[in-house]
């Protein structure tokens, strides 16, 4: 296991580079200049290219891109062309809200997907089945930021229980992060717990119609032991998988959710850097966002062998 | 001891006169916070170099300027204490008010205005273009001379622009500074700068040295007395969660209200809607450097064939948020003129496809260019397509993202025709370098019947001299056809009952605003 983990952390070294790669190349290959979209509109073009001259935008791209691998060697991210500041303590200020945003609404989806799914397996073609077919189709069908508007309207304007805009942190006061954090982890965790809802109801009902399940049952194993022991562990598989997926899903949606929202945030953050071809800032996002990604895989490899000892890693 | 005792007395009643802010003083002290919403970040606060309200509404809570617009649009002294004009127009002399203090403590000079009048030339098109031949100089302390080879009518329409404004401030932060690239905000108004977070908020404090006017407010100038204690600019860029921050009381205003929200704003008795006149003009832009862009009887055939009704109704969603006049200056406006007006709005397809034919245009592709970021100038260019496509014009409608807009429409040969919006559309003079210009960021306009027109314009200090000369040009203006004006867009202006004191301006104007809770 030991092997494997250093095998495929160091596997995230290729990836990465790739991602650099591409990352650096598509920005160049786009249209738009990070000079023209930061300066005025009757800056003349001297001051334009003076400023790309101060920016390094003026060089040619190989040269370019070498000095931008040089820095992130050395763990520098390079300065943000909009904020006129470190890329990295940029990032570090938004970090915190999107990171809580993402984790707790997928807490929030795993928590209310798995029981539910299991539920609707253990009732199949009841009532309750039926409801919760309907329920997890339709929100998986709303967009996320339809969801968040609805909720704000409810929440937030007619019965004003939530804020509809903003951010407080964590160290300032941490249950005033909670207050402002409720309606995003709504809104983004309940489309995600749909999806994985129906996943988990699939994968449990395939179990459920196994032998082994019916000579368990016919052992005389209660019915709540068979299903949340025996079932659901060996249901956990493709579960894990689609929880994978989810990460990625989350972090597309964090960034819908923090412009409804107004949260300062790395997703909105990717957004408007992308609308002022802010490149060092869209290049760390990238980097960041795809080493997340691979690390959460990585995760995900190690609990399917947690979950399924007939999974060996060498 | 009778005289010790007075003597106390006489130092507790300084005290409270110096506690009050002295005689005549009778503003309350600022309480509470207002909250204005911004749609997008300001690039930065430096409001010589941008045009843009994002950077203009914030800003001009912190910088004054010499001259400035009152309610119905006409130049007056903010700064300055008053003028005076040689008899042949050349050369004017202004007199500055003293004992104005910058937000750094330092009292304002002539030195600084002129620093800050040479920057100004430098980032603004109305400087770089009409003030070519100007020299400026110091008189003394507390006065400037400014003298052109030519008469300069328009001299203090100029310095009132509050499009990229000639804002007053220290000479020594602002010497030298390339367009956009102010590092401090310091100036002399009611607010100064106190923190700013990217995509969050920009805030500012009431700046408690401030010497105000004394004359009464009158659109951006006249006395100024901060009434709120915090004053925040909260960024905030969709559009349903600002109309929900508004309703749910954590935002005071709101500009620029989509017109599908207006019948729950109404409903809404904490909300009063204000519809803001003028609020755009939106016109149609023209390639001058390109074939047909830069042909006569093609922009007249486009002229005649358009719908605009049609057009503003898709741009505007809302029958009652503009309003088609043929004036390229708005009725509000001293300048308005309806010169040209059989030309304006015809719908006349016979007319135009005529005129199409007689243009030698022969199916070759019109490139329109346009922003799904931007719903007026999407549906603007998405009609004139569809119109254009019925009168027989081969239209090509290319759509980018804003930041990429704008690099497109700064390249020659990559449109045709582009949808415009035009702020403050009250004085012609402020937009000389924008209209009509051959060296203009874009459109590349060369009208040489225009030119003489514009310069007569300037020229004339004599407001209803330059008013007939202005309705030449607008007239010359239809008939050679630099751009195609649309409607007037009418702003929506959202804002919550608690709010008092607010300006009736077509910028939303809060120094004098106060709150209560």
């Amino acid at each position: 296991m030991a092997r494997y983990l250093a095998i495929r952390l160091l596997s995230m070294v290729p990836i990465l580079l790739v991602v650099v790669v591409v990352g650096f190349v598509l920005l160049r290959l786009a249209p738009g200049d990070p000079a023209t979209a930061m300066l005025p509109i009757n800056a003349t073009a001297g001051e334009v290219n003076a400023l790309r001259a101060q920016l390094g935008l003026d060089r040619p791209v190989s040269v370019q891109f070498i000095r931008y691998l040089e820095r992130l060697l050395r763990g520098d991210l390079g300065d943000s062309l909009f904020f006129r500041l470190p890329v990295a303590g940029v990032i570090a200020t938004r970090l915190e809200s999107t990171v809580l945003l993402t984790l707790l609404s997928g807490a929030l989806a795993v928590g209310v997907a798995i029981p539910v799914g299991v539920w609707a397996a253990a009732r199949r073609g009841s009532w309750v089945d039926e409801l919760l077919q309907v329920l997890s189709l339709t929100t998986v069908s709303v967009p996320g930021f339809w969801l968040g508007l609805v909720l704000i309207l409810f929440f937030a304007v007619q019965h004003r229980w939530f804020p509809v805009t903003g951010y407080v942190g964590i160290t300032a006061a941490p249950l005033q992060t909670l207050r402002y954090l409720t309606l995003p982890v709504l809104t983004l965790g309940l489309s995600n717990a749909a999806a994985i809802a129906r996943m988990a109801r699939s994968s449990m009902l395939e179990v459920l119609s196994q032998d082994f399940v019916r000579t368990a049952l016919a052992k005389g194993v209660v019915r709540r032991v068979m299903l949340l022991k025996h079932a659901l562990r060996n249901a956990m598989v493709p579960m894990l998988a689609a929880i994978g997926l989810m990460f990625s899903s989350l972090l597309g949606g964090a960034a819908v959710t923090e412009i409804v929202f107004t949260i300062p945030g790395v997703g909105s953050m990717m957004v408007d850097s992308v609308g002022r071809r802010d490149y060092p800032m869209i290049q760390a996002l990238l980097l960041m966002f795809a080493a997340a990604t691979v690390f959460v895989h990585l995760l995900i490899d190690i609990a399917y062998a947690l979950a399924d000892p007939r999974i060996r890693y060498a | 001891m009778r005289g010790r005792v007075l003597g106390v007395w006489l130092a507790v009643a300084v005290a409270l006169v110096l506690a009050t802010g002295g005689p005549g003083s009778t503003a309350p002290a600022p309480t509470g916070q207002l909250v204005v919403a911004l749609e997008t970040t300001p690039p930065s606060l430096d409001s010589p170099s941008y045009s843009t309200l994002e950077v203009i509404e914030p800003a001009g809570n912190i910088f004054e300027q010499l001259y400035n617009w009152s309610q119905d649009f006409k130049p007056g002294p903010d700064l300055a204490a008053g003028s005076t004009v040689s008899s042949d127009g050349r050369v004017w002399t202004i007199q500055l008010r003293r004992g104005v203090k910058f937000q750094n403590g330092k009292e304002m000079t002539a030195d600084d205005v002129l620093a800050s009048i040479e920057r100004w030339r430098r980032v603004s098109p109305t400087a770089q273009d009409g003030w070519k031949d100007i020299t400026a100089e110091r008189v003394d302390a507390y006065t400037i001379r400014l003298t052109g080879q030519e008469p300069h009518g328009t001299l203090l329409e100029d310095m009132s622009g509050d499009s990229n404004p000639l804002a007053i401030m220290p000479k020594e932060i602002v010497e030298g500074v390339p367009a956009g690239q102010l590092k401090q905000y310091i100036g002399t108004g009611p607010f100064m700068f106190d923190s700013m977070a990217p995509d969050q908020y920009i805030r500012l404090k009431p700046f408690p040295g401030y010497v105000s006017r004394t004359d009464p407010p009158d659109g951006l100038r006249g006395a100024k007395h901060p009434g709120v204690a915090q004053l925040e600019f909260r960024i905030v860029k969709d559009p349903a969660a600002r109309i929900a921050a508004l309703r749910a009381g954590e935002i005071d205003i709101v500009d620029n209200v989509p017109g599908q929200a207006r019948s729950t704003l109404a409903a809404d008795p904490n909300i009063r809607l204000i519809v803001v006149k003028p609020y755009q003009m939106r016109s149609f832009l023209f390639n001058f450097t390109r074939p047909f862009g830069g042909n006569l009887k093609f922009r007249q055939a486009v002229q005649a064939g358009i719908d605009l009704q049609q057009i503003s109704l898709a741009a505007m969603g809302d029958p009652t948020l503009f309003r088609l006049d043929p004036g390229l200056a708005a009725v509000e406006s001293f300048y308005h003129s309806d010169a040209g007006k059989e030309l304006y709005n015809q719908h006349n397809a016979a007319k135009a496809k005529q005129l199409l034919a007689e243009s030698g245009y022969k199916g070759e592709p019109i490139v329109i260019i346009s922003t799904h970021d931007n719903v007026p100038i999407d549906r603007m260019a998405a009609v004139l397509s569809q119109e254009l496509n019925a009168l027989g014009v081969n239209t090509q409608v290319n759509y980018y993202d804003f930041a990429t807009l704008r690099q497109v429409r700064t390249q020659k040969d990559k449109w045709d025709i582009l949808p415009v919006g035009w702020t403050g559309v009250t004085d012609p003079s402020v937009y000389r370098g924008s209209w009509y210009s051959t060296s203009g960021a874009y459109g590349w306009t060369s009208i040489p019947q225009l030119d003489p027109l514009m310069d007569a314009a300037s020229r004339a200090t004599d407001i209803n001299f330059r008013k007939q000369i202005y309705t030449q040009m607008q007239l010359a203006e239809y008939e050679y056809i630099a751009e195609i004006k649309v409607f007037d867009a009418l702003g929506l202006r959202a804002v919550r009952t608690r709010v008092k004191n607010l300006s009736p301006y077509i910028r939303i104007t809060v120094w004098n605003a106060t709150v209560t809770n």
